[in-house]
């Protein structure tokens, strides 16, 4: 295994990008394709925060794994409610092997809300797939840049 | 390459709202290194491994257990599936870049529960 940043998995350019919240209370994470992950979050009133770092090609091909099974890439964001541009959204975009999926919903935290929707199960594979991503890129920002207390 | 969702329709009001905050931002962002050369990058504690392939009967002490014969854990990381709760991915932290090196050397491809996992760098320069 070596740093390097060439396409060892053979599947081509991977790109993903997750976004929560509103226009002035959000986070995002974006993974491009030189394997830089960015992460940006903003809680008023303290200022945006802004963080990146270079991701060797295992810890990129375990992004890819958790997208795999996930099964995100199978979704269709065409039944979902719309977000509204005032209350929390999530949106969702993905770049891999020949598939580029962006899909938005309304932030929805619980089972009974997703329950009402027209496609619960998809909306379930969504948010579970958005929990993995933000848990996994979120570990990886935390361990990287963060001191833990003494 | 194929295209779903609604994230492509211009006519959509959440179209992309705050791709130009994270996406133009590159200068400004705290980044880890200004170097460009490859290599292992430390992190603001140590140097922290990710292994990954890891059995889906495997314990946090299987793993614990495995990387600390290449020197001191001092943090770790486990990262698992939300259907089953297995665990997916470790990042594993040492203090000493020589006994990271010394882990990714031996662990790397060697068995666990019989199962070959990968052990690597989390970050490069």
């Amino acid at each position: 295994m070596s740093g390097d940043n060439s396409d060892t998995d053979g599947d081509g350019e991977f790109y993903l990008r997750y976004f929560q919240g509103t226009q002035s209370n959000f986070i995002e994470f974006e993974l491009t394709p030189s394997y830089q992950l960015r992460y940006a979050n903003s809680s008023p009133p303290s200022q945006l925060i802004r963080r990146s770092c270079t991701l060797s090609n295992t810890t990129v091909s375990e992004f890819k794994r958790i997208v795999r099974e996930s099964g995100v890439m199978e979704l269709d964001d065409s039944r979902w409610p719309p977000p509204s541009p005032t209350s929390s959204r999530a949106e969702l975009e993905i770049k891999h092997r020949n598939v580029h999926i962006s899909f938005n919903s309304p932030f929805l935290t619980s089972l009974s809300a997703i329950g009402k929707m027209e496609d619960p199960e998809g909306l379930g594979i969504f948010f579970d797939g958005c929990t993995e991503v933000k848990g996994f890129a979120g570990s990886l920002i935390r361990g990287h840049f963060n001191k833990r207390p003494i | 390459m194929s295209q779903v969702g609604r994230g492509f329709s211009e006519q959509s009001q959440s179209t992309r709202l705050h791709q130009g905050r994270i996406g133009s931002g590159g200068s400004s962002y705290e980044a880890s290194s200004t170097e460009t050369s490859s290599g292992p990058q430390r992190s603001i504690e140590g140097w922290i491994l990710i292994g990954t392939n890891i059995h889906e009967e495997a314990s946090e002490d299987d793993i614990e257990e495995l990387f600390s014969d290449h020197g001191y854990i001092q943090h770790m990381t486990v990262n698992r599936d939300r259907k089953m709760g297995r665990i997916k991915s470790v990042l594993v932290e040492y203090g000493e870049k020589s006994e990271a090196q010394d882990a990714v050397n031996n662990l790397d491809g060697s068995k666990l529960l019989g199962q070959k996992i990968t052990v690597d760098w989390a970050f490069i320069k």
